[in-house]
This record gives C-alpha cells, structure tokens and sequence, in this order.
C-alpha cells in the first residue's frame, strides 16, 4: 500500500512523542520539507539543537501503516541549499 | 565483519567458509558464542579452542560463571545481550574485564521489540547495564544483535540511539562501535601470537623491532 507524506510526518511525531515526551516534542520544530516516495528519499527540517533526538526517532520507526519500514538518515546539513545540492549529486 | 554462526558453526561446509573469506575488500572474522551451563561445562569448552582465532563470547546469567569467564584470559567478551542475562550484571564482573583487558557486549536488539511494556522494561535494564558500565569505566561494545532485517539499522543511528536514550555521551558511543571493535579483533590477534605474554608485554627474536 503506497505511504503518504502525511502518515510519514504523522509516524516520526508519534516516534518523538513516544521516546521523549512533550519537552522535547516541543523543541524540534519539525517540516517535512521533501519526499520523493519513487527515489526513496525525504528532506526533514528541524532544529540543530535536536539532531540526535530526530535521528533517533527516525531510527526507532520500525512499521508505517502496517508496512515495515526503514528510515535511515544519510546526511544532515546545516542549510537546505547544501543538502538540496547533495541530494543532486546523489541522485545523478 | 564479524559473522555469527548458529551452533557455534558445527555444520558450517569448510567451502562455504571458503568462499565468504573469498568475497573482496571484507575481512571477516568469526565468533564463538558459548552458553555453558555449569563452570565444568564452561572449562570443558574453553579447553578445545584456546588458540581459537574466532573472538570468543560467554553468555550466561549464572554469575559464578560470568566471573569464571572474565578471569579466563581466552575469553574476549562477555555477553548481556538477552534481557535475562542483562538483568544479571554486576560491578564484579565488570571490574574483572577491566583487568583482564576483555570486553562487556551489550545489544540494542531488545530495545526494538513490538511490545510496549516489554520494550520500556528491556530499556530500563539496559540504560542500568550502561550507566553501571560507565561508571565504572568499563571497556564494552554494542551490536545490533538483530534477528529481522527490517531492524538493522546504520551505526550512526545507533550512536544516537545510545546517546539520547541511554545517556552514553557521543564519543563513548562512537568507541563502542568502532574502536573497542578494533580493541577486541587486535586482542583476539595478540591471544594467537605464542610470543604474547599480557598488554604491552611481548617477548621478540634478537634484532626484531
């Protein structure tokens, strides 16, 4: 069954909730910026402070809807221009 | 690579080994995991493979046995992966692989399970183990130690899984996914070599450097 942006977004705040409660929910200002479902990658946006909390959550995210799944972080930039061009050059 | 064997690789075809060894830019190494069930047990099967080249693992959750292990010089890690056997560390056993220069493994493997009250309860026993390990200054390694492929997750996830869930500060993470492993295979190199006698002390041929 194909997966949607809002169940992918919806699955990586219930991981945050789940493993580190409101508190820290609260600080990363999470957006999910780009997914492209037929390459197989996203751009989330969230604050640097909560890198390790995000990969994290991510890491633990185990079944979306029933399907299971695997998201693994590639890189993390400190703007989107940058990861925008590694995402280029990734894809060539 | 460190490959595990089921049944410590008893009915492993000598070609198959062969062939893995074979694959370019891997090196593999193996492990022997032992779950003896007495020390005689334990004694018995330490005997045949002293000079194994395989890194050598005890799991028990008998304590007399885990401190049995850890004095013993041929054993490279002890073991508290399964919950059941996490719930049994103690600051005794980690002081003696201290001494001994040899290893504490513990795995994420039971902290991603389906069950919610399982999963908070294998947490909790594993952030215990960590922070006792910690405290102590304790020489350990993590795996994955996963059974489903789904659950295998990249090394740096992982280094951030310990460090917000189990308060392990990011080097310390690091080192326990690459350089204790490197720590662990250079032990296991170093019990091979007759010339070896403990850490720092080697006996070497005139004129060798």
């Amino acid at each position: 069954m194909p997966l949607n942006k809002q169940e992918i977004l919806n699955s990586i705040w219930a991981s945050l909730w789940k493993y580190f409660g409101l508190k820290e929910a609260s600080r990363v200002g999470l957006w999910l910026v780009d997914i492209n479902f037929l390459e197989g990658f996203g751009i989330i946006r969230f604050s640097h402070q909560t890198k390790e909390i995000v990969i994290s959550a991510l890491t633990l995210i185990t079944e979306i809807s029933g399907n299971k799944i695997v998201l693994s972080t590639i890189k993390t930039s400190g703007t989107i221009h940058s990861i925008q061009i590694t995402k280029k050059l990734l894809l060539k | 690579m460190i490959v595990e064997l089921e049944n410590n690789g008893e009915k492993m075809r000598s070609d198959l080994k062969r062939r893995i060894e074979e694959i370019p830019n891997i090196n593999v190494k193996y492990r022997t995991n032992i779950n003896p069930k007495n020390l005689e047990s334990l004694i018995k099967k330490l005997k045949g493979i002293g000079q194994s080249s395989n890194i050598i693992v005890i799991e028990s959750v008998d304590k007399k046995i885990q401190i049995q292990a850890a004095k013993d010089s041929r054993v490279d890690v002890i073991s508290f992966s399964e919950p059941a056997v996490l719930k049994t560390i103690f600051p005794g056993v980690i002081s003696l692989t201290k001494q001994n220069h040899s290893f504490i493994e513990f795995s994420l493997a039971p902290i991603i399970v389906k069950n919610k009250s399982l999963q908070s309860k294998n947490l909790r026993n594993l952030y215990r183990g960590v922070q006792l390990a910690n405290k102590l200054n304790a020489n350990y390694i993590i795996s994955g130690n996963f059974d489903d492929i789904y659950s295998l997750r990249h090394p740096r996830a992982l280094i951030s899984v310990c460090h917000t869930l189990l308060g392990i500060s990011l080097l310390r993470a690091k080192n326990s996914f690459s350089k204790n492993v490197v720590s662990l295979l250079n032990r296991v190199q170093m019990r091979q070599d007759k010339n070896f006698i403990e850490l720092g002390v080697k006996l070497i041929n005139r004129g060798e450097i």
